[in-house]
């Protein structure tokens, strides 16, 4: 029976085949419910940054636990689902082809969601590696791999079954993406265990800042950008029903934008203890990016040529123009944050924040509803429940991000501006920072709302495609029918030979490209002594103030207060002496952030007294009225497993950090002796507390920060 | 503006001149590939994602 129909087929030329639209249905399910839900979070933070009672006291719901899962369930979740839902509907089509195997089909689908739950769950739990976009712990990492490998083998495979020979620009996209997240992941997640749900990065300091940046910038690039771009390639046109204006534009915008993205990531660390020439290197790549960018924009944009009336017609179009518009602001934007004297302004403000969310919420968001509202009905066999309902979403998404950003970018200039205002006498206008942050929760409350509005055209979209879902029923399996080109012509003729391995020897021309930035601004940083400094009078830390780090690490501290001091008179003025990358060197995380919702702590240690931490982390309002810093009672509660901090030292000595074998001894001696003269001088203050308490750790490693080099003369050799 | 941030950058400014040659050539070889791409090909490539949900032609294959 087989037989015969492949007997018919052959003579007519034409194979029968079904495309598995079940596991799009299954990835634009998850993109939706995941969207919600990280959006969600998303607004419970933006809430507690002007009520941070909305945590209801509990660790569990602290916005510093929270933000990291906001951030990985919007990109990894929402947007990760969304490419994988777009890579399976249209490979299948580009190709015509079924994926390669529906068993990793499920095992990607399951996988993913997997990794995701385990996100939901660790987050809370104060899990993390501290490390931006990359604070999953490493037995998920491991577990990410998994699933991108699976990913990998699936799709290339489909490629490599293909009927089509040619590969669309979107596939192009679609490889270069898969291949340079496999090489961040891996790169970026080289670290040494200590326990099942704790490990510590092998880089250190400026060295871990460099990688972490490489890949948190390629994070965006190549996940919350080139995949998308993909996506724009092939949504677009369909939408559209007409070509993409220039197909040789497509070219040279992906073999510069893939060159370029690689080098950017230093344009996250300007202004830091980075060596000058790599800073330039990330500006320079950076301000050229913005022609691909544009390159693209304008291919998206002039592929509506002459279709405009259309546009007005269709909520779907309508998306994607402002998707693809705000993909245009956000990369014009970017360039310009690249500069260094605009970064000294905006670094480390809300200003980034509304660059982030252009990008996020117009691009990947809007892109995101208009491919659903587009493919949804399509899946179902049937029209959309209500282009009104749609049209409704677009309005109140559109107005949502507006108000989402521009008070962020308001309040970003103004607090920028009041940490550098001097005043005639030339003294800090503005010295106490507390100042800084009250002037801008007005912004804060107007954000929200423009994260409600945004949210509700979601659930508005909810609502819609659920009402679709229902009129119509699922195709399954969608009958298709092409010529069975490979099959027949690859053994015989050289040029098919060539033609087919194209992919292979594609994807490694992606892989030199991308790899070629990477190592041109790591290597050096390795094996060149002088790019990071050594500072005599640098020690580790003690066990009592490692385990205090690694509590910082967990609540989440970074995420709203750096430790990084830049070289600016606004800046020594107001913290100290600026910050070295010597002094980093034993920092297995890098802790330097990328917001000041706080002040910078790089030079804390000293500062007040150990009662006054207590106090202010037990009840920051009691200690600075109007703050918005959540309050940390339970950990003068919670205990520090001190039998387990020999471990860690160990750990660390593995890692080259230079501690005594003989700590390893008496290391639980060494750390109570320590805690015990702190909960001694809190006893001074009238405050009980518990030596063994994560609390007196935490104050014990505030209490050393930057220290090492204080009051002494730059000890730089 | 140019000499002045390469003169910021003691000892490595060897690096960002061979990052930028080795962008700029081969940023010219794609120009001269793209531009000497078969204008039928280009034109097959940029329908290929409005051909895929019509019913299938039968191909002529070399
Ligand atoms: C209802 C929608 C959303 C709301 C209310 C919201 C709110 C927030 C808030 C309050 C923060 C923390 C800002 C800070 O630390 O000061 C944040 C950070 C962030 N959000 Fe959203 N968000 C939303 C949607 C999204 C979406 C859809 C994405 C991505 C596709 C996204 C990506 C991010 C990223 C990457 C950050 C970190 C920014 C940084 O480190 O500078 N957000 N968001
Ligand atoms: C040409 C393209 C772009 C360039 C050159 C660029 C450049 C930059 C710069 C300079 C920063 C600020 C770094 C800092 O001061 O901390 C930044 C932050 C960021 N950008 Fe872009 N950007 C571009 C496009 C985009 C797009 C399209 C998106 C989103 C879809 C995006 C998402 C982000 C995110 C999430 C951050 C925050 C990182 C963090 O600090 O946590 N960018 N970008």
């Amino acid at each position: 029976m087989e037989d015969k129909i492949i007997n018919a087929e052959a003579e007519s030329g034409l194979v029968t085949f079904y495309y598995d639209n079940r596991i799009v249905w299954n990835f634009a399910l998850a993109t939706i419910i995941w969207g919600a839900v990280g959006m969600l979070v998303g607004l419970i933070i933006a809430i507690q940054l002007f009520y941070p009672a909305l945590n209801l006291g509990i660790p569990y719901t602290t916005f510093s636990r929270l933000r990291p899962l906001h951030t990985n369930a919007v990109i990894f979740a929402f947007v990760g689902n969304c490419i994988f839902m777009g890579v399976y509907y249209s490979l299948q089509r580009l190709c015509r082809a079924r994926m390669f195997s529906d068993l990793l089909s499920k095992l990607h689908f399951w996988g993913w969601q997997i990794i995701i739950v385990s996100a939901a769950i660790t987050f809370p739990l104060g899990i993390t590696t501290g490390k931006e976009y990359a604070e999953l712990e490493w037995p998920i990492d491991i577990a990410i791999a998994i699933v991108w490998i699976i990913f990998g083998i699936n799709f290339f495979g489909t490629i490599a079954k293909r009927r089509e020979k040619h590969l669309y620009v979107a596939i192009w996209f679609y490889i270069a993406s898969w291949i340079t997240v496999t090489v961040l992941h891996v790169f970026n997640s080289i670290e040494l265990p200590v326990s099942f749900l704790k490990s510590y990065p092998v880089y250190a300091g400026v060295q871990d800042a460099l990688v972490q940046w490489w890949y948190g910038h390629n994070a965006v690039a190549f996940f919350l950008t080139t995949p998308f771009l993909g996506l724009m390639y092939y949504f677009l046109p369909k939408a559209a029903e007409r070509p993409v204006y220039s197909y040789k534009l497509s070219i040279i915008h992906f073999w510069s934008l893939i060159f370029l993205y690689i080098w950017a990531g230093p344009h996250h660390l300007l202004y830091s203890t980075l060596p000058d020439w790599a800073q330039t290197l990330g500006m320079i790549f950076s301000i050229m990016l913005i022609a691909p960018s544009w390159g693209g924009m304008i291919n998206g944009l002039l592929t509506l040529r002459g279709a405009w009336d259309k546009v007005r017609e269709s909520p779907i179009l309508k998306f994607m123009v402002v998707a693809v518009t705000a993909y245009g602001m956000a990369t014009l934007e970017g360039p310009a944050l690249s500069i260094k004297s605009v970064n000294a302004l905006s670094h480390f403000t809300n200003w980034t924040v509304a660059h982030v969310h252009i990008g996020a919420l117009g691009w990947n968001g809007f892109l995101t509803f208009g491919i659903l509202y587009w493919l949804v009905p399509r899946l179902f066999r049937t029209e959309l429940y209500s282009k009104k309902l749609a049209n409704a979403h677009f309005w109140i998404g559109f107005i949502g991000i507006v108000i989402y950003a521009v008070p962020m970018y308001w309040a970003g200039i103004a607090e920028g501006l009041m940490w550098k205002q001097f005043t005639p006498d030339g003294i800090l206008q503005y010295p106490n920072f507390l100042e800084t942050v009250t002037q801008i929760i007005p912004m804060y409350i107007i954000r929200a709302v423009g994260g409600t509005l945004f949210l509700t055209g979601v659930i508005i979209m909810l609502y819609n495609l659920f009402k679709t879902v229902k009129k119509g029923s699922l195709v399954s399996n969608e009958q298709a029918q092409a010529p069975a080109i490979m099959e027949s012509h690859i053994e015989t003729t050289r040029p098919h030979r060539w033609l087919e391995s194209k992919p292979l020897w594609f994807g490694l021309v992606a892989l030199l490209a991308i790899l070629v930035g990477g190592l041109v601004e790591i290597i050096p940083m390795y094996v060149i002594k002088t790019n990071v400094p050594t500072i005599s009078s640098v020690k580790p830390y003690t066990p009592l103030e490692l385990e205090g780090r690694d509590v910082y690490i967990a609540e989440g501290c970074y995420t709203c207060h750096s430790q990084l001091v830049r070289p600016f008179r606004s800046e020594t003025a107001r913290y100290g002496e600026y910050s070295k990358s010597g002094e980093y060197v034993y920092d297995h995380p890098f802790q330097w952030g990328s917001k000041r919702i706080g002040p910078d702590l790089h030079r804390e240690g000293g500062k007040y007294p150990n009662s006054w931490h207590y106090n202010h982390l037990v009840n920051p309002p009691a200690i600075s009225p109007g703050t918005i810093m959540p309050p940390f009672p339970w950990l003068a509660k919670d205990k520090i497993d001190i039998d387990f901090t020999s471990s860690k030292i160990k750990a660390m000595i593995s890692l080259g950090v230079p501690y005594s074998t003989m700590l390893l001894n008496k290391t639980k001696q060494e750390y109570l002796y320590q805690a015990n003269s702190i909960v001694a001088d809190l006893t001074d203050a009238g405050i009980k507390a518990d030596p063994e308490s994560k609390i007196i750790a935490l104050i014990g490693y505030l209490q050393r920060l930057g220290t090492d080099i204080k009051g002494k003369t730059t000890a730089q050799k | 503006m140019f000499r002045d941030i390469l003169n910021n950058v003691e000892g490595f400014g060897f690096l960002i001149m061979f990052s930028l040659i080795f962008f700029f050539i081969l940023f010219i070889l794609i120009l001269l590939w793209v531009w000497k791409l078969d204008k039928g090909l280009v034109d097959k490539l940029r329908n290929l994602p409005l051909e895929d949900d019509l019913p299938a032609k039968k191909k002529i294959v070399l």
